[in-house]
């Protein structure tokens, strides 16, 4: 699943470990996030959108066929 | 946090309770038994003081936690953060799935020259399976 995390934070100017501690997790996280490494939990992804203010399908794209 | 301080609190007691009282217990067996230490005995007391060290430099990590606001936050956010949690979850199912095909192999290659040690390690991957199993109906009943 792609996301949008990575531009959004480049956008917004902030930097992988302050959004780390916003979402409470560890700048790994978002590395892997953003390098589609690593696919999100509802939870995460909920905390996420609610940061840069947008939905969940705005910052998460499906598309389609994906292991589950 | 204040929750995830106490929970922190109970796991450094019962920390510093097993790093006093194992090699308390191992030092008074060898005061007791009076037994040679050979190189297999070295060899343990070795790996023993290896897991000691790291028992106690975690100790003193959540010691430190228990009275830094900040370090407190880094260990909550590493021990709850997702990703490692799944990572831990992976790592037991692999590990797992190699340790019993490596026994079950060993029990196969064993039972050509000795049939005792192969129906111990058949045992041993029977015990295995069997939790496995209830495990999985607990897990599969209470989620």
């Amino acid at each position: 699943m792609k996301n949008r995390i990575q531009e959004l934070r480049k956008s917004r100017k902030v930097t992988q470990q302050e959004l780390a501690d916003a979402l409470s997790v560890t700048r790994q996280t978002i590395i892997s996030l953003e390098n589609g490494k690593y696919n999100a939990s509802l939870t995460l992804a909920h905390k996420a959108a609610q940061f840069f203010g947008v939905t969940i399908e705005e910052l998460f794209i499906f598309e389609g066929e994906e292991n589950l | 946090m204040e929750e995830f301080r106490k929970k922190l609190q109970k796991k450094a007691i019962a920390a510093a309770i097993i790093c006093l009282l194992a090699p308390t217990i191992l030092i008074t067996l060898q005061i007791i038994t009076k037994r040679d230490v050979d190189t297999f005995g070295s060899a343990i007391y070795g790996a023993f003081g290896g897991v000691m060290t790291v028992a106690v430099f975690n100790l003193v990590r959540m010691l430190s936690a228990i009275k830094s606001e900040e370090k407190l936050k880094r260990l909550y956010i590493a021990e709850k953060d997702e990703r490692n949690i799944l990572i831990g979850k992976q790592t037991c199912t692999a590990s797992l799935l190699i340790v019993v095909t490596g026994i079950a192999f060993a029990a196969l290659i064993a039972s050509y020259f000795n049939i005792t040690v192969s129906l111990t390690l058949g045992a041993v991957v029977l015990f295995i399976a069997l939790v496995l199993l209830g495990v999985r109906i607990y897990y599969n009943k209470t989620m």
